[in-house]
């Protein structure tokens, strides 16, 4: 188990929502459900962030921040849409503007429902959150392993070595008349 | 003249709770001016009267905010029975106000938690967060769902509240009232506190009336305006009922004006209790809505919230609008971020308690 | 002091019991009227399809060739009015709350046949009188019937 799975960093962003399930990922925050005793902050910048907490089913307007902010993330991190509205839109699925849910902008990995979703369901999720970061995390080091990298290295050597093993295409015949360009021509490009 | 940047603020923040964008027009550390941009909550949801008939609409009302939430399906229930001449049972009215009252205490319970963390009193956020778990487990114990409570409904309520369970209640809201009166006198009589509150942010009278401001951010200013005054519904059984002012109109009496609401209203539920009648809770209605309009007003803890509904007949109303305060007061919001340093900004724009998401619906 | 203003409730924090809820290590603890999930005793459902046209979110769907009764977890809001409105009163909500999901949440019942409940009674009571008469008087298997 890693350092940051005994300790994640949240960042939590109201994409669209009514604010009951904010003040429920707040109230996690405070002392009666206190998530602060596992180690968890909430943070307001998500380069420091590990797990991004989402309300709301996403408006229009929103979902270029919501990549945005996604986007800065840096790997390994979780998505846990919080709430009937992210999962699925909830009872505004079919307004004119809003999108349907969390997962039509970013990928999510745990789904939490519930309207207002509850203190103790945030806790499972982040929880079962932490099992996919760990998981994530060991897939990040295999890929930036030692011997990946070496597998990466052979398989680009014989890739270059297969691109020079082949015959060169003919070069047009160009140099002759492209170097040849007389300046005292009468010739203009329009004639 | 210095130089101007603009350095944008929001919609993601960690002082914000909700989605707003500012552009703030700087001179070194001083605001010039404040340019907002709304719209990261629209969801359109007025538009879902042609979708769910007049009854099924109440749990999208709820849903507009989760900190109004009661107050907005009351406000949509009370229009609906005017608009039906639809006859509430006395104790329904009185259970409504008790509710509505609890989440008056909730609403100004989370908003000095948010202005105390947005001027770094971490502390006092957590303590009064924990205070406001008690309402949340009264909120439970009689509805079912903490932050949602799908309670109110057109013709009436639906869940009752026996009267010994009321007498508990009424024992621990004046628990809590002792137990509110350390936090408050901690954010209004501390030095350091008063030091940075008193005498920044300062709105006028004369300004508060022309850009036509409500609720507690005018009348801390000396407007002495609140619908709860006209003996609407429940209301109308108080004793007596005044509005808390103030003339001083700056970040300091704003506070004082929610602090000094909150233990009123907690002098209102308790008032309330002792006098509930027996009685039925709801009266079905029969029908559907006739080709009328209606209107009507409560005074949430952010202000007056006005709702206007169109019937026409049929079981899908016609037009439904809300007005809500922070649409107004977002006006006096960007006047009063004009001249101040860059740092004040987030505690600027707290004290005004915007509620975004009613804003936008 | 005015400037350690709370005082009074730090000293009463220290030497009090902590007001967190240690929620892993303690289970969850709902009141009676909470409202978590929606169940279903599907032997009562008559299949009327009410709950599916009053629900406001449309999470629950009434296929009746089926005889199915599905609801979509990720989509219930938790109004309680299929509850109230359901005739049988087969609906009840449930205290505890809606479990986490990775994908999709869809919960289904298919209601079950029902049993030919006379015949397998007299089928039981025939046997046993069968056992009695073997038992018992042997000679009546001689008598023409």
């Amino acid at each position: 188990m890693s350092g940051t799975s005994k300790s994640p960093w949240i960042i939590h962003y109201d994409g669209s929502s009514c604010n009951g399930c904010d003040i429920e990922v707040l109230a996690c925050l405070t002392p009666m459900y206190d998530v602060e005793r596992f180690g968890v902050i909430n943070t307001g910048n998500p380069k420091h962030a590990d797990v991004f907490l989402i309300t709301g089913a996403v408006n229009e307007r929103n979902i270029g921040v919501v990549k945005q902010i996604y986007s800065q993330m840096l790997e390994p991190k979780v998505v846990v849409a919080c709430g009937a509205c992210a999962c699925s839109g909830g009872i505004f699925h079919d307004c004119y503007n809003v999108i349907g849910g969390v997962d039509k902008a970013i990928p999510v990995d745990v789904y939490v429902p519930g309207c207002a979703v509850r203190p103790e369901a945030l806790i499972d999720a982040v929880v079962a959150g932490l099992g996919a970061l760990e998981e994530k995390r060991a897939a990040l080091e295999l890929a930036s392993s030692y011997e990946a990298k070496e597998l990466a290295k052979a398989a680009e050597q014989e890739r270059l070595a297969e691109a020079a093993s082949q015959p060169l295409l003919e070069e047009p015949a160009k140099t002759e008349e492209q170097t040849d360009i007389d300046i005292n021509a009468d010739e203009e490009p329009g004639e | 003249m210095s130089e101007r940047t603009v350095i944008p603020f929001g919609p993601q923040h960690p002082v914000l709770p909700e989605p707003i964008h500012l552009d703030l027009v700087m001179e070194d550390e001083r605001v010039v001016q404040a340019i907002p941009q709304l719209g990261f909550i629209h969801r359109g949801l007025e538009r879902l009267v042609k979708t769910r008939d007049y009854m099924h609409f109440v749990y999208v009302t709820e849903r507009i905010c989760g900190i109004c939430s009661f107050g907005h399906s009351y406000g949509y229930s009370q229009t609906i029975e005017r608009l039906m001449g639809i006859e509430v049972p006395m104790r329904a009215e009185y259970l409504r106000v008790i509710w509505f009252e609890l989440s008056r205490i909730h609403s100004h319970l989370l908003w000095m938690g948010l202005a105390a963390d947005s001027f770094g009193y971490e502390n006092l956020f957590y303590q009064c967060w924990r205070l406001r778990e008690r309402v949340l487990d009264i909120f439970e114990k009689t509805t079912g769902g903490r932050v949602i409570l799908s309670a109110c409904n057109v013709g009436g309520v639906n869940y009752d509240i026996d009267n010994s369970e009321l007498a508990g209640i009424s024992q621990i809201i004046q628990k809590l009232k002792r137990d509110a009166k350390p936090l408050i006198k901690a954010l209004v009589k501390d030095r350091s506190i008063k030091d940075r509150l008193v005498g920044s942010g300062y709105l006028s009278q004369e300004d508060a009336v022309k850009l036509s401001i409500v609720g507690p951010f005018a009348r801390a200013s000396g407007v002495e305006e609140d619908i709860r005054m006209f003996g609407v519904g429940g209301y109308g059984e108080l004793a007596e009922f005044k509005p808390q002012t103030s003339t001083q109109g700056d970040n300091y009496a704003r506070v004082a004006v929610r602090c000094n609401e909150l233990l009123q209203s907690c002098d209102i539920i308790c008032e309330m209790i002792d006098k509930i009648p027996d009685g039925p809770i709801c009266e079905k209605p029969k029908g559907n809505p006739p080709e009328a309009q209606g209107i009507g007003r409560v005074e949430q803890p952010r202000g007056e919230v006005v709702y206007y509904v169109k019937g026409n007949g049929t079981r899908f109303l016609e037009r439904f609008r809300i007005r809500t305060p922070t649409s107004q007061n977002v006006a006096g919001m960007v006047q009063l971020l004009q001249g101040c340093e860059l740092s004040e900004v987030p505690l600027n724009i707290l004290t005004i308690d915007p509620c975004i998401s009613c804003t936008e619906r | 002091m005015s400037s350690f203003s709370l005082f009074g409730t730090s000293l009463k924090n220290l030497f009090s019991k902590p007001a967190t809820k240690m929620y892993p290590a303690k289970p969850f603890e709902p009141f009676e009227a909470t409202r978590g999930h929606v169940s279903i005793d599907i032997e009562k459902c008559i299949l009327c399809g009410l709950c599916h046209r009053s629900c406001p979110v449309g999470a629950i769907t009434v296929v009746r060739e089926d005889k199915s009764w599905s609801i979509d977890a990720l989509r219930c809001i938790t109004c309680n009015d299929c509850v109230s409105r359901c005739p049988v009163s087969c609906l009840t909500m449930e205290v505890q709350y809606m479990p986490i999901a990775i994908g999709e949440s869809i919960s289904t019942f298919v209601k079950p046949e029902p049993k030919e409940e006379p015949e397998v009674e007299a089928e039981a009571g025939s046997e046993e009188e069968a056992e009695l008469e073997a038992e018992t008087e042997v000679e009546a298997e001689a008598e023409p019937e």
